[in-house]
């Protein structure tokens, strides 16, 4: 019996208001898959990932966690096999940096149980993912915008989920540490996990999706593979802009074909 | 772990601030006793001090550590429920909506537990206001929440004045209470010692729910928090623990806003440490409070409520200053 997808979504419909955001959405997520969710300002990108992520109901349709419908899922259980970055996390002010990335491990803590070392171990290795060892003390509202993004990140990290759905994560970050989130994320693809994360910069979706869902503002969603939907034409059509494509994989960009004036 | 040390630090410390605030609270006042008076007339009942000790100081006393208790729990359980610091039963006016319960109550003629039930009452449809009008789309804006707090304080207030005109007039003076927070009539009674150690109780496996929910619903929810459950526990927790309070003090303010924002400061975000912290600081600061209220000026006795409000005011000024709310 063949691995069942760690992720999948059939024939998903989802509604916002009178607004029809995508139709009859299905894809398979598997183990060591990138997926980049692309497409223009309010189309759905995030209605769409808090729906993966079970934290809203899909209109239509059915989502499926490991080979199990989601609803079948205890809250915990599913925290344990996905995680989520929200597009705008919001920061108490007086946490500090190691309270902030410990909530990360409240999946695998029992109701009475307290953090172990272990825990704390797995959250100091989470800070040193995003370039943030020796901020453990730090209060949060000391932190500068991309410094609490990067926070937010290791709480995902510290989470260990099979699936990481990512609204943005590069939102805020300085070109470095774009990379190394992103490098970070590729590492725990190879290790086993899968990405679906949305994002802005189509040079970074070249670099590391494997697959991709175009979303319409009509409606109309692309899902398969990055080689075959991420190409001049077809973003130029999504994004509404004229696109070239320069270079070659893996370096391969895109760049708006007239400059502006 | 940062913090660790200063957590059990100040909790250590607040433990013994509450034993000397006690001690204080019994030893001061028109007929003063020494310290050592006090430690003897609290173990022996045929000492000469025993009455004023126990039966006056030590029962109001106690009371009002109970109220002050009460009132930092239900600040804080607001303050993480709505992601907002500026969270507080008196400013959001579910104080005044408790104290409207209690006083419609007590003006048809009700006594007792039935008073406290419609103070709850009271408390509860406060609270169902704020939730409903204070959140716009997104998360909870300060703005809307104190322009929510103080449009329903208002209207309580309006018809604390109405039923005030309505009553009997030697009614009046017992009934003033519930307006500005007085606890010359507090007396001690189980109930609210025993409403705070309940809820205390059902908190401490819930501790790092809150912690997550301090980070807003989606994320909570997203690292497993059945946050709908929780988020009704919340909100009826905090209406029980604020009318409870305003049964015994009337409408005291600003203890559950200056209280976990200060404990907050000193030790961070963990609501295991938050809430035995918040509970021992805020009976001490309101027993404090109202020792001061009943001697600095004697013997004439204010309102404990005069006393917390002018604390309280610069305190939520100088909050409301800070670029960061």
């Amino acid at each position: 019996m063949p691995t069942p997808p760690l992720l999948a979504a059939d024939a998903l419909t989802l509604t916002l208001g009178h607004r029809t955001l995508c139709r009859g959405l299905s894809l398979s997520v598997h183990s060591g898959e990138w997926w980049v969710v692309l497409g223009p300002n309010g189309v759905g990108k995030s209605t769409l990932l808090a729906t993966l992520a079970g934290l809203r109901r899909a209109t239509a349709g059915a989502i499926t966690l490991a080979g199990r419908p989601l609803t079948q899922w205890s809250a915990r259980e599913q925290a344990q096999r996905r995680g989520w970055l929200a597009q705008s996390p919001f920061f108490p002010s007086e946490a500090t940096v190691l309270e902030a990335v410990l909530v990360g491990r409240h999946p695998y803590l029992s109701r009475w149980g307290w953090e172990t070392a272990a825990d704390v171990a797995i959250a100091r290795e989470a800070l040193a993912a995003v370039d943030l060892t020796g901020f453990e003390a730090r209060r949060l509202h000391t932190l500068s915008g991309g410094e609490k993004q990067r926070v937010a990140i290791a709480t995902l990290l510290a989470q260990q989920p099979d699936v990481y759905l990512l609204d943005e994560p590069t939102n805020h970050l300085d070109l470095r540490h774009q990379r190394q989130v992103l490098e970070q994320l590729a590492a725990r693809c190879r290790a086993g996990a899968a990405v679906i994360a949305a994002l802005h910069d189509l040079n970074w979706a070249a670099r590391y999706a494997t697959h991709a869902v175009l979303l319409s503002p009509d409606g109309d969603t692309e899902v398969g593979e990055a080689a075959t939907l991420l190409t001049a034409e077809r973003l130029s059509t999504l994004y509404g802009l004229s696109l070239v494509a320069c270079g070659n994989p893996p370096r391969r960009h895109f760049v708006p074909a007239e400059a502006g004036t | 772990m940062p913090f660790a040390e200063h957590r059990a630090a100040l909790l250590l410390l607040l433990v013994g601030l509450t034993g000397a605030g006690f001690l204080l609270a019994l030893g001061v006042g028109a007929l003063p006793l020494s310290v050592a008076t006090v430690w003897e007339a609290v173990w022996r009942p045929d000492h000469p001090a025993f009455p004023v000790v126990w039966g006056l100081r030590g029962a109001r006393a106690a009371a009002v550590w109970c109220a002050g208790a009460l009132l930092a729990l239900a600040g804080l359980l607001m303050q993480t429920l709505l992601r907002n610091p500026l969270a507080d039963p008196y400013v959001l006016g579910v104080s005044s909506g408790a104290a409207v319960g209690a006083l419609a109550a007590i003006v048809l003629g009700a006594a007792g537990l039935t008073v406290a039930a419609a103070a709850f009452a009271g408390a509860v449809v406060v609270m169902a206001l704020v939730f409903a009008l204070a959140r716009g789309a997104g998360p909870w804006s300060a703005t809307r929440l104190i322009l929510t707090g103080v449009i329903v304080a208002a209207g309580a207030s309006a018809v604390v004045a109405l039923l005030l005109t309505l009553a009997p007039e030697q009614r009046l003076h017992s009934m003033l209470f519930w307006l500005m927070g007085d606890a010359s009539g507090a007396a001690f009674s189980p109930w609210p010692m025993a409403t705070l150690i309940v809820a205390s109780l059902l908190l401490v496996p819930w501790g790092r729910d809150l912690n997550a929910l301090a980070y807003g619903e989606a994320t909570a929810q997203s690292v497993g928090v059945p946050v709908a459950q929780l988020r009704w526990g919340l909100y009826l927790l905090a209406s029980l623990l604020t009318a409870t309070a305003v049964t015994l003090v009337g409408s005291v303010g600003f203890v559950g806003l200056i209280v976990p924002h200060a404990v907050r400061i000193m030790i961070g975000n963990d609501h295991r440490w938050l809430i035995p912290c918040s509970i021992l600081a805020g009976g001490t600061l309101l027993m404090v409070a109202d020792t001061a209220a009943r001697t600095l000026w004697a013997p004439l006795q204010l309102p404990v409520g005069i006393v917390t409000a002018l604390l309280g005011v610069p305190f939520f000024l100088w909050l409301l200053a800070r670029a960061r709310i």
